[in-house]
C-alpha cells in the first residue's frame, strides 16, 4: 500500500489547529490519564494511557508529513485501536488535554494516508450510495415503516407515522439498524412519540443521523453525513431533530 | 567568574526577563491568532465563569485526579509552590530586584526559604523516580522531559548551595544566576510553557464541558 | 455542528424527560422490580450532559435502580465507541478491556443493564456475554415503551 504523502502533508497542515499544538506542546506526560481509561483500567499495559495516543501523531508531525507506512500502520493501531474517543481522560488530566481531539486528527491523517479501518471505510461507501450506512434502500426503509405502523396501530388504533410532514415541530431519524436489524426499536418510538402526542415527522431522505465520518476522522465525509440530515430539516421547516438513540 | 555573574544578573537577566514576560504574552496571543484561523469553535464557545470554574477547580487539589493520584498531587503541589515561594520571594531575589527597579515586597526567612528549596527537590526527585519506576510513565517519557526537569531543578538546587556556602561560593553563585537565566528563556520554548497556557487549555476545556452541562472538569 | 441552524439537535432521551415532566408521556410507576442498572453513554451523559433526564425516567419506571461506581459524567466507556462497532480487526483488544466495564456491572448486582445508545447496545452485550454477567441487556426506547400508560 503506497503512502499518499501529499496527502498527509495537506491534511496536517489543515489540522494543527491551536488546541492540537497547545496540548501537544504541553503534555507533561505524566500519565495521570491512566486513571481515566478504561483501556488501561482493564489492562494495564503502557500502551494504554491516553496520552500514548499522541506519540503517533508527534511523530508524524516531527517528521512534516513524511510518514511511511510502518508509520501509518503503527498509528492506526494506537489510535483506531485504542481509543474509543469517549474523552473521561480528559477529566482526570490536570490540563484538561482533549485527548478524542488529537485522536481525530490522528485518524484524519490515517484516512489521509488511505489506511480508513476496511469496517468505517465500507459504512461510509454504503453512505454515499444509499444515504445511510448499512446500506438500505428507500422502498425497504418506507416498507418498514409501514410494517411496524400496522403493528402498533394493534395495541393504538390511533397511531400515526407521517412521513414528510412539512411544518410538523419534531423531525425523527434513526440509526439504520432500527429499521433493518431491529425494527422493534421503530416500533417503541413510533408508540412513545404516539403516547406522548408529539407532533413529529418521520423523513424519506436524510434519516440516518449517525455519523461514522466523525469517528473515522474523515471530514469531508462527516458534513456530508449530518449535511443529508440538515437538508431534509430545513426542507420540512422542523423546529427539532430527533438524532438516533 | 564575577564578569559572568555581572552579566547573568545584569544585563542578561533583563533579556531573560524580557523574553519571559513577552514570550508568555505572546504564546496567548498566538494561540488566538491560530484559533481565529483554523480553530474557530473555541473562540466562539469561550466562558468566562465556566472557564474560570475549570480552573479553580484544578488549582484547589480537590479534584478527581487529587483523589486517584494523591501522591502526584501532593508532590505536585508541593513542587510548584515551593518553587514559586522561593523564586518570588527569597530574600536574595527581592534584594537584587530593589536594587534594579527600587521595588521590594515581603521575604521569605531564609530558613524558610531553605526548607522550601529542600522540599522542592524531595518532589523533583519523587518526579524523577517516578519516570524511572512506574511503567506507563517511563514509556511517556521523552528525553525533553528529563531536560525541562533539568532545567527546573538547576537554579533550586544551585540556590539552596549558595546560600549553604557548600562548594565554591562564587561559582554556585554564577552558576545559579545561569541557571535562571536559561529557565526564564525556556519557559516561553518547551512544556514549560505550561504555566501559561495551562490558564488557556483549562478554559478552552472548561467552557466546552460547561457548555454541555457536564461541569467544568 | 457547532454550526447555528434554524431547528435544534436533541436526543430522544431529552425529548422523552421533557415529554414525562410536561406531563405528556405517561409512564407507569415502578413498572420493572427487577434490579436495573443503566450504561452512562458517553453520549448523552458525558458528552450531552442529560444525567438527571435520564434517571427521571428510569427512576419512574425502575422500583430497583442500582447505580455503577462510577457513574454519570465519570462514567466508563462502554467500549464500543469511536467507531469500535465497526472495526472488528480490533475486536480483542475491546473485549479484553471491556474488563473494567463489566466488573462495574456485576458489582451493581442487576439484572438488566439499560442502554442508552446503540453503541453501548452491542458493546455492552458483547461484554456481558465474554464475562458471563447474568443480566440482560435493553435499549432504553423499548425499556420506556413497555412502561408506558396508554390512556
Ligand atoms: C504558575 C503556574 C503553573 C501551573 C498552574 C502549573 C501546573 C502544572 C500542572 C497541572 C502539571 C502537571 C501535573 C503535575 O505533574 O503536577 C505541571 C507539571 C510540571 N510543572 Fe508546572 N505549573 C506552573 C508553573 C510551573 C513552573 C514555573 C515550572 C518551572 C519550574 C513548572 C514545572 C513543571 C514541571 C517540570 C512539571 C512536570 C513534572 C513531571 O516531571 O511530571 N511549572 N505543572
Ligand atoms: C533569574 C536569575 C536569578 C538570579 C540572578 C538569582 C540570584 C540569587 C541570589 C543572589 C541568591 C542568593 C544566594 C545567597 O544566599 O547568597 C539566590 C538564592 C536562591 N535562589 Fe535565586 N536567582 C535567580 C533565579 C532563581 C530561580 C528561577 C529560582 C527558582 C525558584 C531561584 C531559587 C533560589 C533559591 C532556592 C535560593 C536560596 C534561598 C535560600 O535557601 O536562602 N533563583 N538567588
Ligand atoms: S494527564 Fe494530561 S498532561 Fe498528563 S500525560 Fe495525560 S494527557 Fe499528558
Ligand atoms: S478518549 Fe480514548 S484515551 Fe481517553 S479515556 Fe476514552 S478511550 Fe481512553
Amino acid at each position: 500500500m503506497p503512502v499518499d504523502v501529499a496527502a498527509v502533508k495537506e491534511v496536517l497542515a489543515a489540522k494543527q489547529g491551536a488546541r492540537l499544538k497547545m496540548w501537544l506542546e504541553i503534555c507533561a506526560r505524566c500519565g495521570l490519564c491512566a486513571e481515566g481509561c478504561h483501556f488501561y483500567q482493564s489492562d494495564p499495559r503502557p500502551e494504554y494511557a491516553p496520552a500514548y495516543r499522541l506519540k503517533p501523531l508527534m511523530e508524524v508531525i516531527r517528521r512534516g508529513g513524511e510518514v511511511d507506512e510502518e508509520l501509518i500502520k503503527r498509528l492506526c493501531e494506537v489510535d483506531y485501536g485504542t481509543c474509543t474517543m469517549c474523552q473521561r481522560c480528559t477529566m482526570y488530566c490536570p490540563y484538561g488535554i482533549g485527548v478524542n481531539v488529537l485522536v481525530r486528527a490522528a485518524r484524519s491523517i490515517a484516512v489521509a494516508a488511505g489506511a480508513t479501518p476496511l469496517g468505517l471505510a465500507r459504512g461510509q461507501a454504503n453512505f454515499e450510495e444509499s444515504g445511510n450506512n448499512l446500506g438500505m434502500s428507500g422502498p425497504d426503509y418506507l416498507e418498514t415503516v409501514e410494517w411496524q405502523l400496522e403493528e402498533l396501530q394493534a395495541e393504538l388504533p390511533d397511531a400515526k407515522a407521517p412521513m414528510d410532514a412539512a411544518g410538523a415541530r419534531t423531525m425523527v431519524t434513526f440509526h439504520p439498524r432500527d429499521i433493518k436489524f431491529y425494527p422493534q426499536n421503530l416500533y417503541s418510538y413510533l408508540k412513545i412519540y404516539n403516547a406522548c402526542g408529539e407532533d413529529f415527522t418521520l423523513t424519506s431522505e436524510g434519516w440516518d443521523s449517525t455519523n461514522l465520518g466523525l469517528f473515522s476522522g474523515n471530514d469531508a465525509i462527516a458534513a456530508k453525513m449530518s449535511g443529508a440530515v440538515v437538508a431534509a430539516a430545513e426542507r420540512l421547516g422542523v423546529r427539532r431533530v430527533l438524532t438516533a438513540e | 567568574m564575577d564578569a559572568l555573574y555581572t552579566l547573568a544578573t545584569g544585563p542578561l537577566l533583563m533579556f531573560s526577563f524580557a523574553v519571559f514576560a513577552l514570550g508568555a504574552a505572546a504564546r496567548v496571543a498566538l494561540f488566538v491568532r491560530l484559533a481565529r484561523r483554523k480553530d474557530l469553535p473555541v473562540l466562539q464557545g469561550f466562558q468566562p465563569h465556566w472557564a474560570a470554574r475549570s480552573i479553580l477547580h484544578w488549582l484547589i487539589p480537590a479534584n478527581v485526579t487529587a483523589k486517584a493520584s494523591p501522591f502526584v498531587t501532593g508532590f505536585g503541589f508541593l513542587f510548584h509552590i515551593s518553587f514559586l515561594a522561593c523564586a518570588v520571594f527569597c530574600q536574595a531575589h527581592v534584594v537584587l530586584i530593589d536594587a534594579a527597579w527600587s521595588l521590594s515586597w515581603w521575604t521569605l526567612p531564609d530558613q524558610a526559604a531553605d526548607l522550601l528549596a529542600q522540599a522542592f527537590l524531595a518532589a523533583a526527585a519523587f518526579f524523577a523516580a517516578r519516570r524511572l519506576l512506574i511503567p506507563v510513565v517511563r514509556t511517556l517519557t521523552t528525553p525533553a522531559d528529563w531536560l525541562v526537569l533539568a532545567i527546573a531543578v538547576a537554579p533550586m538546587l544551585t540556590g539552596l548551595l549558595a546560600a549553604r556556602q557548600i562548594g565554591d561560593y562564587n561559582l554556585m553563585i554564577t552558576l545559579h544566576a545561569l541557571a535562571g537565566n536559561l529557565l526564564l528563556l525556556a519557559i516561553p520554548f518547551t512544556k514549560l510553557s505550561h504555566m501559561i497556557l495551562f490558564f488557556v487549555s483549562r478554559a478552552v476545556t472548561g467552557s466546552d464541558f460547561g457548555k454541555r452541562q457536564v461541569g467544568a472538569w | 455542528m457547532g454550526k447555528k441552524f434554524g431547528f435544534e439537535v436533541l436526543p430522544p432521551l431529552k425529548l422523552w424527560a421533557d415529554a414525562f415532566a410536561e406531563g405528556r408521556l405517561k409512564l407507569k410507576k415502578h413498572f420493572y422490580d427487577e434490579p436495573a442498572t443503566f450504561q452512562d453513554s458517553c453520549n448523552f451523559i458525558r458528552n450531552g450532559g442529560y444525567f438527571d433526564e435520564s434517571r427521571l425516567l428510569l427512576r419512574r419506571v425502575a422500583s430497583d435502580l442500582l447505580e455503577m461506581s462510577p457513574n454519570g459524567n465519570y462514567t466508563y466507556c462502554c467500549g464500543g465507541g469511536g467507531g469500535h462497532a465497526l472495526m472488528p480487526e480490533y475486536k480483542k483488544i475491546k473485549l479484553a478491556t471491556a474488563k473494567a466495564k463489566a466488573e462495574c456491572i456485576k458489582a451493581t448486582g442487576a439484572k438488566t443493564v439499560v442502554v442508552a445508545c446503540h453503541n453501548c447496545e452491542d458493546a455492552i452485550r458483547e461484554c456481558v456475554k465474554e464475562y458471563g454477567l447474568d443480566c440482560k441487556v435493553e435499549l432504553f426506547s423499548n425499556y420506556l415503551a413497555e412502561a408506558v400508560e396508554l390512556a
